[in-house]
């Protein structure tokens, strides 16, 4: 249960990377894995996205006091982005990334969905939907 | 045979604990904004102050300066116009040393503009003196940056910025989700019990 976000991060992504429904909704079914891995990426990037591009983005962000100093509570966050033609297929993606990992063990640790922060910065003409997740870790 | 709730040692002892959620709140509304500004200039613009209780009003405060608003709420024809402190913002064009250019204004338009001859309060203080030469000319083109005699100056374009909503998203969060939950956790984990007493005598 201790502190690995390295390899946290990896399972998530792969939770995420490997799920034919978010290929589908991304459009990335038969794409190779370099596409996908441009598209389904493990930090917060998106003044590169161009055009009819999507782009998910796992990242953490600052851990919580969990109270004890044996605890700390990671959370991390999913943002996708989409061009604004499309912004329903956020709010679609966003809630299969919901199904695929709330409650999903992590190394032995359960995530938790933490509810959504509606829309957030993003390049022009794209529409970002963030939601993020928690779990504990010893320190 | 008697039963006692001391009230006040309760009502103290909760409002410790209530005082240390916001301190809690404060921190991670802090680190959530710090983490969404895009640059050194403005992370280091915010300034986080201790939660404190005063007259039956536990209060803290998160400041953001010139650069964290511009940051989170961006710059020129990019800028959020839904940020609250722009209307005040454009009030300041009619001031004797204006803040916001009035070219601006009259124009009607968020671009960047060149500023009127003359003495200009740049939004970060202190005091500067425009010559002018740009006046009125839309700065975030670059093509258009031709002055009075002819030359084009090109390395004055500025860009302007995307919003980062690092201020917007970090203070919905808190405010939307996080107080409630917090608030909620402090309660259900605050231990009444141990402000009651049983006294032998009744009293």
């Amino acid at each position: 249960m201790s502190f690995t976000p390295n390899l946290d991060k990896n399972v998530i992504w792969k939770r995420i990377r490997y799920d034919p429904e978010i290929l589908s909704l991304m459009g990335l079914t038969g794409k190779t894995d370099l596409e996908i891995a441009k598209a389904i990426i493990k930090r917060s990037q998106y003044d590169d996205i161009v055009s009819s591009q999507k782009r998910i983005c796992i990242y953490f962000r600052p851990s919580r006091d969990a109270g004890y100093d044996m605890w700390s509570e990671n959370v991390f966050q999913v943002d996708v982005h989409v061009p604004a033609t499309q912004d329903y297929i956020a709010d679609q993606i966003q809630e299969r990334i919901k199904k695929l990992l709330h409650k999903y063990p992590v190394n032995n640790r359960l995530l938790q969905f933490d509810g959504q922060l509606g829309e957030l910065a993003t390049t022009t003409g794209f529409v970002c939907i963030g939601s993020r997740f928690s779990y504990y870790s010893t320190n | 045979m008697g039963l006692k709730f001391n009230a006040k040692a309760c009502q103290l002892a909760l409002r410790a604990e209530m005082l240390a959620t916001m301190e809690k709140l404060l921190t991670e509304m802090y680190m959530n904004m710090i983490a969404d500004l895009k640059t050194p200039q403005s992370k280091m613009d915010v300034v986080r102050q201790m939660a404190k209780y005063k007259a039956g009003v536990i209060t803290g405060q998160v400041i953001s300066g010139a650069y964290a608003i511009m940051d989170s709420y961006g710059t020129g024809s990019l800028m959020d116009k839904s940020n609250p402190f722009l209307d005040e913002y454009k009030a300041t064009s009619s001031w004797s040393v204006p803040m916001y250019n009035p070219i601006r204004l009259q124009k009607n338009t968020t671009a960047i503009l060149g500023r009127p001859k003359g003495r200009y309060r740049p939004i970060t203080g202190g005091s500067r003196t425009s010559r002018g030469r740009m006046e009125g000319l839309n700065l975030e083109e670059a093509a258009s940056l031709v002055t009075k005699s002819g030359k084009i100056r090109a390395s004055t374009s500025v860009k302007p910025a995307l919003p980062s909503k690092a201020i917007q998203t970090s203070f919905d969060w808190i405010a939307k989700t996080r107080i409630n939950k917090e608030v909620m956790r402090t309660v259900q984990n605050f231990n009444f019990a141990r402000f009651f007493e049983f006294t032998p005598d009744g009293r």
